[in-house]
């Protein structure tokens, strides 16, 4: 007999337990979904390529996997993994591009006299720099 | 103790390299452990996932598999079971996706709409109070009277014993009635 605490056997006594009659109908309202066939032919791929493809794979397989099955069931192995990564490159791609952008307008904005004479000076000294190196 | 395992010619088929033992092993286990894993995560994805990977490792295992210690179901299960937890460690839960979809935008003036409607507010309900028990009280709320395993089969697959998934469901039980924002549901 199960050690139940005082509360379930109150619940239970009166025989109206509103807890289980509903997970009793959560149940029925939404069952759960089965197991697909195509990740059964994914775990029969990799069984197949376990066992080197030998006897019972057309004849055991769910249904009989065509050389295009085999191939999309391995193209989605193969790409669902990889999808998440695409997604995060693209992402950072594109907040990249607008950095960038942002800094390429505030780059090209006009300067004033200030800033365009000390651009002058600037140019000046590496030019200094050069021709001592030169020398 | 020895236990008569429905599996086990298959698993000797499997562990001598016949694929075929291994349709009939997710033919005869997948959908049950498709069930947990959705109830547990809320993804069909995730789960199809957890499942596929569940029976990937069946390949392995069945080349060691030792006869008469346990049914190989109850090992399937308990695969399903801490990969669920791996899951439900790294992603969010069940039912955060849905909960904006699933309700319809408009009122329903179909007989029986409202009723309807009432219902699924009182699954949703249910399934977010699910999710905020910890992961095995969930488990054993899940296995135990959602999946109608028995309850040593349960304690089986989670790794515990009978007293401690009885705990379990005990403390899970408690809480989902103390829930308030379930009780308001329910009430209705």
């Amino acid at each position: 007999m199960s050690n139940h605490d005082t509360d379930d056997m109150k619940e239970t006594e009166s025989g109206a337990d509103p807890l289980m009659a509903a997970i009793a109908a959560d149940r029925q309202a939404g069952p759960a979904p089965g197991f697909s066939a195509a990740a059964q032919e994914r775990v029969m791929m990799r069984a197949a390529a376990r066992f080197g493809d030998r006897a019972g794979l057309q004849g055991g397989a769910p249904r009989a996997m065509t050389r295009r099955a085999r191939i999309r069931a391995l193209a989605q192995d193969l790409l669902r993994p990889a999808l998440p990564a695409f997604a995060a490159a693209g992402v950072a791609g594109i907040a990249a591009g607008v950095v960038l952008t942002q800094m390429g307008l505030a780059a090209t904005a006009p300067l004033t006299p200030e800033e365009q004479f000390v651009a002058y000076l600037d140019a000046g000294s590496g030019l200094d720099t050069l021709l001592e190196e030169d020398l | 103790m020895t236990h008569h395992d429905p599996d086990i010619d298959d698993i000797r088929r499997l562990a001598r390299g016949e694929p075929a033992a291994c349709a009939r092993l997710m033919a005869s286990h997948g959908d049950r452990l498709m069930a947990v894993a959705w109830r547990m995560t809320g993804s069909r994805e995730v789960a199809e996932d957890i499942v596929q990977e569940a029976f990937i490792r069946m390949l392995d295992q069945a080349a060691t598999w030792e006869e008469g210690k346990a049914r190989f179901s109850t090992w399937l299960h308990r695969v399903t079971v801490n990969l669920c937890y791996d899951r439900l460690r790294k992603a969010s839960t069940r039912y955060e996706a849905a909960a904006g979809d699933d309700l319809p935008d408009r009122a329903d003036d179909t007989p029986g709409a409202e009723a309807a409607l009432a219902e699924t507010q009182r699954g949703m309900a249910l399934g977010a109070a699910l999710d905020r028990l910890p992961a095995r009280q969930k488990m054993a709320m899940v296995l135990v009277h959602y999946e109608d395993m028995a309850q040593r089969d349960a304690a089986a697959a989670m790794e515990i014993s009978v007293d401690a998934l009885e705990s379990l469901l005990s403390r899970a039980r408690r809480a989902l009635r103390q829930d308030m924002a379930l009780g308001a549901v329910l009430a209705d």
